[in-house]
């Protein structure tokens, strides 16, 4: 849960007094234009960045003191914007490295997929000794999902998962994220700026603008919203 | 397969090349070729310890030969006769002049005291990253020195510390490069190698994915500081004779050499490195005094050994980074090979068909 978070670089603010919420088992979607905060929420979220003001925490848990690795062994894995694989190391090293900081630090662990099992959810297994490096770019996205699992997250953070996807592999990618909530019963935050993969894949949707929540809802109540619309998608537009 | 018979596995090759190094040598048995094979292996351990942090942190190491100094010392103040240390460091500290133990506690007492400096060391340095951390082992390396060339009544400052008793011999360096070789093969295939090299690839990623980035360099800071103390023991013990200056800037560049030239991220480069940099060394060394070559009188050319090392640093960094084997081990290396020509054979097969129809 977020409540109240902001964050300023000098004086202009990323991030202003954005609050949200995501359940275990739940897709939310984030949705808004370029420039209008969304990754840098996600770093607050994921402890990439300290906040100025607000709070994070995971199942009433307080997190403001964790960092990113503290945040992460927590339960709140993510994926990046501009793709961070290993790249000298080979894909089911990547995998390993995020399932030894589960093993070694998790408190609780409740899920047992093992690295094997993830890889072949995320159609990894024939790439499984190549190096990260020389992965296609949609297998490199898949295998930072398939890393982030293997913390065994109770929160998954995408950031920007189908960005360079054509229409095909976006809908194969929206059947990979519902499967992966329904397989390790983990809350998605998904972030794009592709409305319709949005639409398609959440239950429910933030939108920011300038830094701050602008409106919310289910995909049906965000489509009609007129601050949306004025705002994301001019006047005029329409979502369909 | 268990990570330890795996690396086991794994390391045969270059074990039974090091056994065959001895065996050639010893076989020969001409002193001087014995001196400069136990040379090489001193090296060779002190180049897999310096592997065992650099190669993980991707960060370079000017501190390590430090670890070598500190070890050496140890077994020096330890095991020297007391005759001779009451004429050597008359007014020792602690009342060490008056300590003299054997060499198996000598040399334990020795692997753990660098150990436990290394860990001292490591709690500051592993909380650098980049740049910051390299300055910080070059300031270590300087205040070692300082100590050992000003601290007279234990180290005898610049002068050379002798009599150290020389119980070692070409096997025990032998067995110290096998031991050194598994010990990093084992850190590096582990799956805390396996974060750390994570770490050094994308550190952003890689605390994302709770690597525990500063504790996994104190680890490796710590191992490689006692892997070199192992090379520090090996020389001291040797050649019966050390002094501040063998642990210093020319050993640095020489260890840092080898394992850039062979390339950093991986065992089998430190191997490789420290080969070809042992061989070229002997031959410019060679070439120092000025020989006659094929009837030509080649004029002495002192220094060569150092400028070929700089070179080497030099022409390492400006064309081939990643070092000879481009980071990858042995067995990586064959795999890819194996692979290359198993789809090159399939292609063919797939050829043949479509010719024979044509």
């Amino acid at each position: 849960m977020v409540d109240g978070i902001s964050k300023h670089f000098g004086g202009v603010y990323a991030v202003r007094d954005v609050s949200l919420t995501c359940a275990v088992g739940e897709i939310v979607g984030l949705i808004g234009p370029n420039g209008a905060g969304k990754t840098t929420l996600m770093n607050l979220i994921s402890g990439a960045l300290t906040p100025d003001e607000g709070s994070v925490s995971l199942g009433g848990v307080s997190l403001n003191q964790a960092g990113l690795s503290a945040r992460a062994i927590a339960g709140i894995a993510r994926t990046f914007q501009n793709i961070r694989v290993f790249g000298r190391l080979t894909a089911r090293q990547n995998v390993e490295v995020a399932h030894t900081s589960y093993l070694r630090d998790r408190a609780d662990k409740r899920r047992d997929h093992s690295i094997d099992e993830i890889m072949a959810m995320l159609g990894l297994t024939d790439d499984a000794q190549r190096k990260a490096s020389t992965l296609p770019y949609g297998q490199q996205r898949r295998l930072e999902i398939a890393r982030a699992l293997a913390l065994a997250p109770d929160i998954l953070l995408l950031d920007e998962p189908a960005a360079g996807m054509n229409e095909q592999e976006s809908l194969a990618l929206i059947e990979s994220v519902q499967s992966i909530r329904d397989e390790f019963g983990c809350g998605v935050i998904v972030i794009d700026h592709d409305l319709k993969f949005i639409m398609r894949v959440s239950e429910r949707i933030y939108v920011m603008n300038m830094g701050e929540l602008i409106a919310s809802g289910t995909p049906a109540e965000v489509r009609q919203d007129p601050h949306v619309i004025e705002v994301y998608l001019g006047k005029k537009a329409s979502v369909s | 397969m268990g990570l330890v018979s795996a690396t086991l596995l794994r390391s045969l090759a270059p074990i039974c090349l090091l056994i065959a190094i001895a065996g050639l040598v010893m076989s020969i048995g001409e002193p001087y070729q014995i001196r400069v094979a136990y040379i090489f292996f001193i090296n060779l351990t002190a180049v897999f310890a310096l592997q065992i942090y650099m190669g993980g942190t991707g960060h370079a190491s000017f501190g390590h030969a430090a670890f070598q100094g500190i070890a050496a010392y140890s077994v020096a103040i330890l095991m020297t006769p007391l005759a001779l240390k009451r004429l050597l460091i008359p007014d020792a500290p602690f009342g060490l002049a008056a300590v003299h133990l054997g060499a198996v506690p000598s040399i334990l007492i020795a692997l753990v005291l660098t150990g436990v400096i290394a860990y001292i060391v490591g709690l500051a340095i592993s909380r650098l990253g980049g740049v910051a951390a390299e300055i910080a082992t070059l300031a270590f390396l300087v205040i070692v020195h300082v100590i050992f060339t000003n601290w007279i009544e234990l180290f005898r400052g610049p002068r050379a510390f002798y009599g150290i008793p020389s119980i070692s011999n070409l096997y025990w360096g032998l067995g110290a490069a096998i031991i050194a070789l598994l010990i990093a093969k084992l850190f590096r295939d582990s799956p805390y190698g396996v974060q750390l090299r994570a770490a050094s690839d994308n550190l952003l990623a890689a605390r994302a994915m709770g690597v525990p980035v500063e504790r996994l360099r104190l680890l490796a800071w710590t191992l490689s500081g006692i892997v070199m103390g192992m090379a520090g023991i090996l020389l001291a013990t040797y050649l019966g004779t050390i002094a501040p200056s063998s642990f210093y800037f020319n050993q640095t560049f020489l260890i840092m050499a080898m394992l850039l030239l062979g390339g950093m991220r991986s065992v089998s480069g430190a191997l490789c490195g420290t080969l070809v940099i042992s061989i070229g060394s002997e031959l410019t060394r060679s070439l120092e005094s000025g020989p006659v070559i094929a009837g030509i009188d080649l004029p002495a050319m002192f220094g060569l050994t150092g400028f070929f090392l700089g070179a080497i640093i030099v022409l390492v960094m400006s064309f081939r980074r990643e070092g000879l084997l481009g980071g990858e081990e042995f067995e990586d290396l064959f795999r890819q090979w194996k692979l290359k020509r198993k789809s090159a054979a399939d292609e063919t097969s797939a050829d043949a068909p479509a010719k024979q129809e044509a």
